[in-house]
């Protein structure tokens, strides 16, 4: 700690902080134009001007001079007021004075400045600039002659957001930031609208549509991916007018993606549905909320009296709260009887979660004795959640393995996260090895090339690099049984055939082996590319056992596509496990809370549940309960997603949107969304965050209320009064959710896995990966290779612009990627004369697809990309669960479409 | 006694032949004063445009909340105007706050005073009836 003289005034400080964090720390308020606390200081304005002693004889900035002990500042003075007025009037020269209808009126630093140092005339003359003004690119627009050269948003572009789509262009009084192009080239996260002081950028969806002060405040948790990010919606009138993030909080500090921004306008959608339907003659009528409730009760109690209740099925929601997810699996369990529960994370994320509780175990609390229940000390806390790391594990770690992810599209945070600790130079290597180029690997220290589908190969080669050079480094990290046979399972894999796999040599996974070795801090991320396979468990298992090897010291976060993944597995809305991953044979736990019978038999799993529903198997499901899920948005393919939901006498969903899953159903109750709904929701980092629900349209109905409605007409009520009821009911069942109660979740929430931290303190407990523990070893299949007549492979990606099939309905997405297309190389196709925009047909076992192709470099060869998220291109109809699949395309017939 | 009476009465005589203070109101009206803050009015520029750009200042100071703006983009870029600008003359309190805070000079108050109708909703003055005032 060292002593600085602000005014007068002695504060503490420490060492390597700059003049302006002192100040700003103690509430000194040092006019500033360019400086941003999220962003590394350029001292390009110089309005932060102050006097320092000792120092040069003359004002510096005060954002880039870091403070010396016993130094003293001098903030305000006559001379420094007469500079910064100076400096002002200078840059006012070009700014032209359209306050009344700029949208920054209100809220525009400039202007603030301007009345903080009194100016009212501006005397200087100078050649007037023409401004190359962007009324073209989508969502965005930008006026330079309102922009003051602060940087800013160029600054934001490439630290955080790592797409550097802005640059200044000429020098000294011709200075301007631009986008190269008529149209900006870049991810349209709107960042720069954010941090620009003046309004050189703003949102063209807000524009003109509101002032800054009218408008009423209020925090969400991001609906669209589990990054669990913080948006502030702004409201005038009930309507919401623009997102915006605040740059006080730290979950995503102030930077957030194209979703969160632009597309969150599906809360106010004009096809949102307000009223329960029910399918009378074929047609889905609206009806009045009794009628609708007392009708899907009376088939479900006919259903389950005529065949029992394992005709029974329910699927949860990656979107819905916990408390929804967990009321939802308790209304199967409890009230139904039945015990098919899934979701359809368990087409991905759930299969790593599978294979991390298989490996690394459940969690679990061991309570020290001899003490009141009341005040209970933890002994143990030992389960997979322990080797999971936070955003803020990302910001510490000096390594960061990147495998089978698209990290920028499935959970942008973890990318600026990294970007921001690249810049920072705390990463020092960043390693991603992935199938597809992307500008997030290019910016990587070391970016490989593996075949597609080939992630869990390379894990399983690392860990194979690891056991053969690893010698005595490996001794003392990881503790655990089986280690004899995972070492001669790898032994037994050749090299030939991993190399073969993943098309990657030996000495990259030696590298990549060596690197995880050397770091102090290692994080691995691992996503959809890896999950998504057909056998994503199995892969998943050899990174449960590259976690157990290296121990202690590897974190590994996982990329969550929905806001709710991992919460909807939390509560149990699995086959595999009750609330808090609770092994089926732990019933009794439960049933002594719910106070009914709980089923133990296991469950079907999702594929599974679809085909009973088509009639297949020994036990045919006769009615489905959806909440919330697009099933022709998944890998499922859309034919048996089709003949199950065709078939099916009985489906059931809670729906915000009409969309074609719920289009088939035969009763449809209108869901609020999450983010009208009070409640938690549990990001991909195990951030259990609090909901505070804000509801736009009237009519939609919490999900969990309308279980409870149900269930009271079924007989077995559950009687819950609000969300905080239900909340508590979990902390009961689940220890580590034992933290607040939901009314007292702080604004940046709790990570469950820290259930030491926050209640009990951190001592008594032992956090343990323990030595018990053992490796599975799960042969891999080999990733689907293509064949002669389908000579190319189906690679499910993700848009930036998009989150499952939720956001589709959003003006972001509508604008910025209007229509599903194919994704070629352009080698491939010039080879099938196909020129961008023309229609191919993608051919796959189960089905054909017309459509648009894009031409993308960044696409490997022999693969064609396409995404889930459009109603244009039903990529399911190729897919058969995962994400890969051998295809032919071809140059589509006389007569295109997408039918 | 007799004095004071037919002092009085001699005033009553007086008052008789004066010009009468008060006015025949509705049939004759009083001229107003040139600063008289009335009813207030919008303006159009020297093209025949709305010269309001919906900078949204009025109905922020205004103290009786008697304004409404809806604001709309135009085709050009630097295009803003009022949708649509409402003044409830029964809220109205006539301060004129409105006529100073208003950086295009586009809203001021005229030198009409009269408020009586048999319906409220008469006195909310749309866009076009501010316009025309």
């Amino acid at each position: 700690m060292i002593t600085v003289t602000i005014n007068g005034k002695a504060y503490q400080a420490q060492p390597g902080m700059t003049v302006m964090e002192v100040a700003d720390a103690n509430g000194i308020r040092i006019p500033r134009l360019c400086y941003h606390k999220a962003l590394s200081p350029i001292g390009a304005c110089r309005i932060c001007v102050v006097e320092v002693k000792p120092g040069p004889p003359r004002p510096v900035p005060a954002c880039t001079t870091p403070v010396a002990d016993k130094m003293e500042v001098v903030t305000e003075s006559e001379s420094l007021a007469h500079y910064r007025r100076e400096l002002l009037q200078l840059l006012l020269i070009n700014h032209p004075l359209d306050c009344p209808i700029c949208d920054k009126g209100g809220e525009c630093e400039l202007q603030n400045l301007t009345r903080e140092l009194k100016i009212s005339d501006q005397p200087y003359q100078a050649a007037k600039l023409t401004p190359q003004y962007d009324s073209q690119s989508p969502l965005i627009e930008r006026y330079p002659d309102r922009c003051v050269n602060c940087e800013r948003c160029v600054r934001t572009c490439r630290g955080w957001v790592g797409a550097a789509a802005l640059y200044f262009d000429n020098r000294g009084y011709r200075t301007a930031v631009t986008a190269g192009g008529k149209v900006m080239d870049c991810e349209f996260c709107g960042s720069c609208i954010g941090v620009c002081p003046t309004g050189a950028i703003i949102d063209k969806t807000f524009k003109y549509s509101a002032r800054a002060w009218q408008l009423r405040k209020q925090v969400i948790v991001c609906p669209y991916c589990g990054g669990g990010c913080h948006l502030v919606l702004e409201t005038k009138k009930g309507k919401l007018k623009r997102v915006t993030a605040s740059f006080d909080e730290s979950v995503n500090g102030g930077i957030i993606c194209s979703r969160g921004r632009f597309s969150l306008d599906i809360v106010q959608h004009e096809k949102r549905l307000t009223q329960p339907l029910v399918r009378k003659d074929g047609v889905l009528t609206p009806v009045g909320w009794e009628e609708a409730l007392d009708y899907a009760a009376e088939r479900i109690r006919e259903i389950r009296s005529r065949y029992g209740p394992r005709a029974l099925a329910g699927i949860g929601s990656a979107r819905a709260t916990n408390e929804s997810n967990y009321t939802f699996q308790k209304f199967c369990r409890a009230v139904l009887g039945t015990s098919h529960v899934d979701s359809t994370g368990a087409l991905d994320h759930q299969k790593m979660l599978r294979a991390l509780v298989h490996v690394l175990g459940r969690p679990r609390v061991a309570w020290a004795e001899g003490e009141g229940a009341s005040h209970r000390a933890i002994r143990e806390v030992s389960g997979f959640q322990v080797a999971l790391g936070t955003l803020d594990d990302l910001d510490r770690a000096d390594t960061v393995l990147v495998v089978g992810s698209d990290v920028k599209k499935e959970t942008p945070p973890l990318v600026w996260r990294i970007n921001q600790a690249q810049k920072r130079k705390s990463l020092r290597e960043l390693l991603v090895v992935s199938s597809r180029h992307t500008r997030f690997r290019s910016s990587a220290r070391w970016g490989g090339t593996c075949r597609p589908g080939s992630s869990g190969f390379v894990v399983l080669g690392i860990l194979k690099a690891l056991f053969e050079t690893g010698g005595e480094r490996l001794r003392g990290l990881g503790d655990f049984r089986r280690e004899e046979v995972l070492r001669r399972r790898l032994d037994a894999t050749r090299w030939d055939l991993v190399q073969d796999v993943t098309g990657l040599d030996r000495d990259g996974m030696v590298f990549l082996a060596e690197r995880l070795l050397e770091a102090e801090r290692p994080s691995l991320v691992v996503g959809y590319d890896l999950a998504g396979l057909q056998d994503g468990y199995d892969a998943a298992c050899y990174v449960a056992d590259l976690l157990l090897v290296l121990g202690k010291k590897l974190k590994v976060h996982l990329t969550a596509e929905k806001a709710n993944t991992q919460g909807c597995s939390d509560m149990g809305v699995s086959p595999y496990w009750l609330p808090g991953y609770a092994p089926l044979d732990e019933a009794d736990r439960f049933q002594a809370v719910w106070k009914t019978d709980v089923p133990r038999d296991p469950g079907l799993p999702l594929p599974a549940m679809l085909a009973a529903a088509a009639g297949e198997g020994p036990e045919p499901v006769h009615g489905l309960l959806i909440l919330g899920t697009d099933l022709f948005g998944t890998t499922l393919n859309a034919g048996v997603v089709e003949k199950a939901l065709d078939r099916v006498p009985f489906l059931m969903c809670q729906e915000a949107f009409l969309n074609r899953t719920a289009s088939k159903a035969h009763v449809v109750f209108p869901a609020r969304l999450a983010v009208e709904t009070e409640g938690t929701v549990t990001s991909g980092e195990l951030r259990v965050q609090r909901q505070k629900g804000i509801s736009f349209p009237d009519g939609p109905l919490e999900d969990w209320k309308i279980l409870c409605e149900l269930s009271r007409r079924l007989g077995r009520p559950m009687e819950y009064l609000s969300a905080s009821e239900i909340f508590s009911e979990i902390s009961g069942l689940f220890p580590h959710y034992d933290q607040y109660a939901l009314p007292d979740i702080p604004a940046e929430g709790f990570w469950w896995n820290r259930l030491y931290r926050t209640k009990y303190g951190s001592t008594g407990w032992r956090r343990v990966l323990d030595p018990s523990l053992k490796a599975v070893i799960p042969w891999l299949e080999l990733p689907p290779r293509s064949e002669k007549d389908r000579p190319f492979l189906l690679l499910v990606s993700r848009s930036l612009f998009q989150s499952g099939t939720l956001s589709r309905y959003g003006l972001g997405a509508r604008t910025l990627e209007p229509r599903g297309r194919f994704r070629l190389h352009p080698q491939d196709a010039a080879e099938l004369k196909v020129k961008d925009g023309d229609e191919v047909r993608v051919e796959s076992a189960s089905g054909a697809v017309s459509g648009p192709v894009e031409l993308d470099r960044r696409v490997p060869r022999q693969t064609v990309q396409a995404a889930l998220h459009f109603e244009d291109l039903p990529v399911s109809r190729l897919t058969d669960g995962g994400i890969l699949r051998p295809v032919r395309v071809t140059r589509a017939a006389a007569d295109p479409g997408p039918k | 006694m007799i004095g004071p009476l037919l002092k009085g009465l001699g005033k009553t005589l007086e008052q008789m032949f004066r010009k009468p203070i008060t006015i025949e109101y509705p049939e004759r009206k009083r001229e107003v004063s040139e600063r008289f803050r009335g009813h207030p009015r919008l303006l159009r520029d020297e093209n025949g445009r709305i010269k309001c750009v919906a900078c949204h200042l009025c109905e922020t100071i205004c103290p009786s909340k008697a304004i409404t703006v809806e604001p709309e983009g135009g085709e050009e870029m630097h295009d803003k105007h009022p949708r649509e600008f409402i003044v409830d003359l029964a809220r109205c309190i006539f301060c004129g706050f409105c006529q100073e805070a208003c950086p295009k000079g586009a809203i001021m108050l005229n030198r009409k005073y009269e408020l009586a109708q048999y319906r409220r909703d008469v006195l909310v003055y749309h866009k076009e009836k501010l316009l025309e005032e």
